[in-house]
């Protein structure tokens, strides 16, 4: 028979894991400019020029908080599974029934107007070789969010660093269907079914994982992908054979060990700056700072994860308020013990005002 | 569960929502989705939680009683969105089949896991899942959560009990596997 005190631990293990990936998307600043007639910050735009708004997404992970915030303990937060976005939420017109483990449509309750989704972009680990890194964006809650990730899967990502496979017109709608147990996406007649020039086979697998993980983060599901036409499966995309439904890659294999979440390429920030991302690194360690003129400010080491095939996130403060205003490279970067100096490293350009 | 640091001369509301928010936003976005299964219905939850702490912070003036008041809002407005989806919809819900594996990694694994608990969560009746969750995720004491739903705490001992029941079933596996 089951010990009830061990049962009663693995409850609270199984429900704490449940929602361990959950990293809501910071609302601050809509809260702030809900509470204050005149926000300091813009509001989100409603519009289609919602690409605009994303730069806000990030502004609103600086929490201007009094000081001796940065010393209380947040919620402690065990894992982070790669795909599982803030603000992500199910695609509401093809919200069937059935559809995806979430169950449930996106809005109702209050009067916000957009929703954060997650889009997967390509970029190189340290060897050069093609690893997915992971972008916030924002967009009007009228869209499903599946449309508007993969409008954004052909669309150039915030941060220059990265770059995306596909080009305007090449996936058309997509959809998850539990019931036939995969998300169905449709290539246009102009996606490529061999691999094109100058596209390396590691950079076409790459492409396709980049449309695996952000539709199935998109509908919330970790459904394969079929790659659809007109009902029937397509054999290639890129060159890369898609006949059968596409799994996630595993995530070490296939995302950057260490990405930023917020803020976000090109924001402008003061005050206290609450850094977040995930990586998974030796002993989890991460370092984080600015760069500026071959210069380092302001280092902080953090610890992620290590070992399992995920990342994990991690979390630092950086006092903004002693720093000359100007541009710098906010850099994270994973430990290197190997002393070959090539960590992994993901960086963001914003302005200190 | 980070207690709120207290201060007894009090911050002004602009303050009190910081400083909640940075203590408490996403355990509180956690805690509804638990209760409502959905992560942008959660988030819109729990900020219209700290817009009413602050419209009321001249009363609450204590952060221990705002994070009490934060708890019973979402609570509270957890329920009454799942009340608002209304009772077909619950049907169908019930009726969903568990979450397909789409691959055999860890990572994926972690998913489905995860996916199946919060399926399960979702077929307890509403005060079976509300006291779990209290319970199981936010470490609350009995009588904290009789207080809370403002129940007995006979009756929270008897939904939590036949809740564990209802969720050890449903799980039987995913919860062996949980050490």
């Amino acid at each position: 028979m089951n010990d009830p005190v061990d049962d009663e631990a693995r409850l609270r293990r199984l429900l704490s894991d449940a929602v361990s990936d959950i990293d809501p998307d910071s609302r601050l600043d809509e809260l702030r400019a809900s509470v204050h007639p005149r926000p300091k910050v813009v509001p989100m735009s409603r519009s289609r020029s919602w690409h605009a708004a994303v730069g806000i997404v990030a502004t609103a992970a600086v929490i201007g908080v009094i000081a001796y915030v940065a010393s209380m303990s947040i919620d402690k937060n065990t894992s982070l599974g790669p795909a599982t976005d803030p603000g992500s939420s199910l695609h509401p017109t093809t919200a069937t029934a059935t559809d995806t483990a979430s169950g449930l449509p996106t809005s109702a309750t209050g009067g916000t107007e957009t929703t954060a989704y997650a889009v997967y972009y390509v970029g190189a680990d340290p060897k050069g070789r093609p690893v997915l890194f992971r972008e916030f964006h924002r967009g009007p809650t009228s869209e499903p969010v599946a449309a508007l990730a993969v409008d954004d899967l052909e669309s150039t990502p915030l941060d220059p660093d990265y770059s995306t496979a596909w080009q305007r017109g090449w996936l058309k709608g997509a959809k998850a269907d539990p019931d036939a147990g995969a998300i169905f996406v449709t290539p246009s007649a102009t996606a490529p079914a061999d691999r094109p020039a100058g596209m390396t086979p590691d950079d076409a697998r790459a492409a396709v994982q980049q449309v695996v993980y952000t539709l199935q983060a998109a509908f919330h599901t970790r459904l394969p992908v079929r790659f659809i036409r007109h009902g029937t499966p397509v054999d290639r995309v890129l060159g890369v054979p898609t006949s059968e439904p596409i799994a996630q890659g595993k995530v070490l294999a296939t995302l950057s060990h260490v990405s930023i979440s917020n803020p976000n390429e090109g924001d402008v920030v003061s005050g206290k700056l609450h850094v977040t991302g995930v990586n998974n690194a030796f002993e989890g360690s991460v370092a984080v700072f600015l760069r500026r003129d071959g210069k380092h400010f302001l280092t902080r080491a953090t610890i992620g994860g290590t070992y399992a095939d995920k990342l994990f996130p991690w979390q630092v403060t950086l006092d903004l308020s002693k720093v000359t205003p100007g541009t710098y490279t906010l850099v994270a970067q994973n430990d290197d013990p190997s002393g070959r100096n090539r960590p992994e490293v993901d960086t963001r350009v914003i302005t200190v005002k | 569960m980070a207690p709120t640091r207290s201060r007894p001369s009090g911050w002004s509301a602009d303050e009190a929502l910081e400083l909640l928010y940075a203590a408490h936003f996403r355990q509180l976005v956690r805690l509804a989705v638990l209760l409502v299964h959905d992560v942008g219905t959660a988030e819109e939850i729990v900020q219209d939680c700290f817009l009413a702490v602050h419209a009321k912070w001249n009363r609450l003036h204590d952060p221990d009683k705002a994070l009490a008041y934060l708890r019973r809002s979402v609570v509270n407005r957890s329920r009454s969105h799942l009340r608002h989806l209304g009772v077909v919809r619950r049907h169908a819900d019930r009726e969903m089949p568990p979450e397909p594996a789409a691959g055999a990694d860890q990572a994926t694994y972690d998913l489905a896991r995860r996916a199946t608990v919060l399926d399960a969560l979702h077929r307890l009746s509403r005060r079976q899942r509300e006291v779990l969750v209290l319970r199981y995720y936010l470490d609350l004491s009995e009588a904290e959560i009789a207080d809370l739903l403002g129940i007995s705490r006979g009756a929270v001992k008897s939904h939590a009990s036949r809740g564990a029941a209802a969720l050890r079933a449903d799980l039987g596996p995913a919860l062996e596997e949980t050490r």
